[in-house]
């Protein structure tokens, strides 16, 4: 047989290679000077091996003429992670900065229509220095339609944007519609105007990373869902999140056969609540010993550790997690917690995982910081969150289970299927101290000794209300179970609750208070 | 926890690891705590020499001590309270997530810990103090 190639063939192969360099070798070199891969090898480092299809690598922007580089500063397509498929694109620094054109847009458009319509996640990988200023107002354009295909595909298919460069100006809010937002440290950054803007308008001096850096958007403005040390980590954490998800909104959540008994028991949690009601504990002690081992990833770990927000498995099933953490603010409600609760009860919702929430609630934060910044509205959410909610939703009171405080985080009430609590929990319409100065005002202050009074009252008051026996005698509280059986109780609760028939009122849609 | 006994170039080091299956692994060396991210692909869980994972250390554990500290290195308060216990004073060197105060707000006691290592440079409060939201409380730096 002859081994020749066809030269049809060769043309392909050569033009296939010109486009591989994307911007050339000296700016491929640059990139990988500061510590960053090209587009390309992300994908291969992103994607099952030999799993990837490029879709329009010979595209090109019209206005480029003679300079024109085929594929236009994004190399997009679709492939595999974990034998399932997802699609991507990945902005190519090495070409104009990565900077979007209105091809390149369309190209990024291409895929993210692809993938709602095939009901697949799509993935961006972003590196780009903004909009393609010779372009003018069709880079514009090119802007808008992305961002209108990531407010269409919400709640459609998973999005996750992966931030591995620059991502400046309006186009923050591409990632910023989308589920999740990885950051690299140290060679990420995304703000809305940077430190030179900030410097002639404000007078205020701030470097790069201190304002718009991974760790800023981790801990500071919750921007950030997660923070990765650098690419590899960040490209490996896309894989194991997805392992959490289903690819579309009516698919369920992979299931992983778990190496965890679903009867497993850990006595840790009989003693983990503190019988001083003052004393914090650590609820994340809590998750790993209900949810199989090692199987917890945390959301937005480093922003409002007031509440905690993750995905977990139980009994190899992905579930929601939420929780409030006694360890820092006592747990307490105020507005990034409320945020930051909303939003992830929203996205389990979307994408078909149950929601279980460890409730430890000692109240919304006062103050006029909190008030002024709006709490009425921001906690307001939480319940129009799990109020929306049709997965199944089951909640456990570890302990402070307070007013208003108690009725938000997934109650009977707001229309929790099975409500439990611990022997610790505490529920009552307000805590012991309140009540008793409300209460017993009168008694108090005719006593001889005031303060032995109140004292005595504020005993006698947690003796009888803070427990979870009131509720449980009011049938609010399904079950008072021992802490150490909670993982089995949840894993039995879980498949008596597999598909709950609750269907919303017809609507266009709500309108949700923020 | 497992503890194990690391020898790494002849010095013995004893690691605590919490979850070896979680990302990024928390654990704590010589009583400092700290996370690592693994090399994905090595055989995590059985018989495994600690060199083969080549752990990478990244940062003091951020995760498991609430974070306070602001970058200028001003330790503020998260909530309005009531200043009961300082642990610390003036020359003390602090690890990430020792405690520095208690500030008693919403019924309970709140720890206060160290996100940063370094030297309590100054300290602002006094037991008793009321401080408000953003408060400095202590200055910490190298």
């Amino acid at each position: 047989m002859d081994q020749t190639i066809d030269p049809r063939v060769e043309i392909l192969h050569a033009k296939q290679a010109r486009a591989q360099e994307g911007g050339g070798a000296d700016r491929i070199a640059g990139q990988h000077a500061k510590g960053k891969q090209t587009a390309r090898e992300r994908i291969e480092m992103l994607l099952d091996p030999g799993t990837f299809q490029e879709l329009q690598t010979f595209m090109i922007s019209p206005n480029d003429g003679e300079n024109a580089i085929a594929g236009d500063g994004v190399v997009t397509g679709y492939g595999e992670i974990d034998g399932r498929t997802v699609y991507v694109y990945a902005q190519d620094f090495t070409v104009y900065g990565g900077s979007v054109s209105l091809t390149h847009a369309r190209k990024v458009v291409r895929v993210q229509e692809m993938a709602m319509n095939s009901g697949c996640p799509i993935i961006g990988l972003l590196d780009s220095g903004g909009a393609r200023i010779q372009e003018g107002v069709s880079s514009l354009q090119g802007y808008g339609e992305i961002f209108r295909r990531n407010a269409l595909a919400s709640g459609v298919t998973p999005q996750i944007s992966v931030m591995l460069g620059p991502c400046a100006g309006g186009a923050s809010y591409s990632p910023a519609l989308t589920d999740f937002i990885i950051m690299t440290d140290k060679t990420s950054v995304m703000f809305i105007t940077g430190p030179d803007v900030v410097k002639s308008v404000t007078g205020e001096v701030i470097d790069q990373q201190s304002l718009g850096g991974a760790m800023a958007h981790f801990t500071k403005s919750g921007v950030a869902s997660f923070v990765a040390e650098n690419e590899e980590a960040s490209l490996a954490l896309v894989r194991r999140l997805l392992s959490y998800l289903p690819a579309n909104n009516v698919e369920d959540a992979p299931y992983f056969p778990p190496d965890d008994r679903p009867d497993r028991i850990d006595l840790r949690l009989n003693t983990l609540v503190p019988e001083d009601p003052n004393t914090p504990y650590d609820m994340r002690v809590a998750i790993e010993g209900v949810f199989d081992l090692g199987s917890f990833l945390e959301v937005q770990a480093g922003w409002a550790q007031n509440a905690i927000v993750g995905f977990a498995r139980l009994d190899g099933q992905p579930v929601g997690v939420v929780a409030q953490q006694p360890m820092y603010m006592a747990g307490v409600i105020d507005i990034d917690a409320s945020d930051k609760i909303c939003r992830f009860v929203s996205f389990c919702d979307a994408f078909n995982l149950p929601v279980i929430t460890f409730v430890d609630s000692p109240g919304f934060l006062p103050g006029t910081h909190q008030e002024h910044g709006g709490i009425i509205r921001h906690g307001a959410k939480i319940i129009y969150a799990y109020v929306e909610a049709t997965v199944p939703k089951i909640s456990v009171v570890t302990r402070k289970a307070y007013g208003g405080a108690y009725v938000v985080m997934s109650s009977k009430g707001i229309g929790a299927d099975l409500h439990f609590a611990w022997p610790s929990a505490e529920i009552a319409v307000m805590g012991a101290e309140g009540a008793v100065n409300i209460l017993n005002r009168r008694e108090i202050s005719q006593a001889e000794d005031p303060e032995a009074a109140r004292a005595a009252l504020i005993a006698e008051y947690r003796e009888k209300f803070a427990n979870p026996y009131r509720a449980a005698d009011e049938g609010i509280v399904d079950a008072v179970i021992e802490p150490a059986q909670t993982r089995a109780i949840l894993v039995s609760a879980l498949r008596a609750l597999r598909e709950p028939a609750r269907q919303l009122p017809s609507k266009k849609h709500g309108v949700m208070p923020m | 926890m497992p503890v194990y006994r690391v020898t790494v170039a002849g010095k013995e080091y004893t690691v605590e690891v919490s979850n070896p299956r979680e990302r990024p692994v928390r654990a704590v060396v010589d009583g400092e705590p700290i996370e690592v991210w693994v090399e994905e692909g090595a055989q995590v869980a059985g018989a495994m020499p600690a060199s083969a994972a080549s752990p990478v250390v990244v940062a003091p554990a951020v995760a498991v001590p609430p974070r306070t500290a602001s970058a200028s290195g001003d330790v503020t308060a998260p909530l309005p309270g009531v200043v009961t216990v300082i642990s610390v004073k003036v020359g003390d060197t602090v690890k990430p997530g020792q405690d520095l105060c208690i500030l008693e707000a919403m019924k309970m006691n709140n720890p206060i810990r160290a996100t940063v290592s370094g030297v309590v440079k100054t300290v602002y409060i006094n037991v008793g103090q009321q401080v408000q939201h953003g408060t400095p409380l202590f200055h910490i730096a190298d």
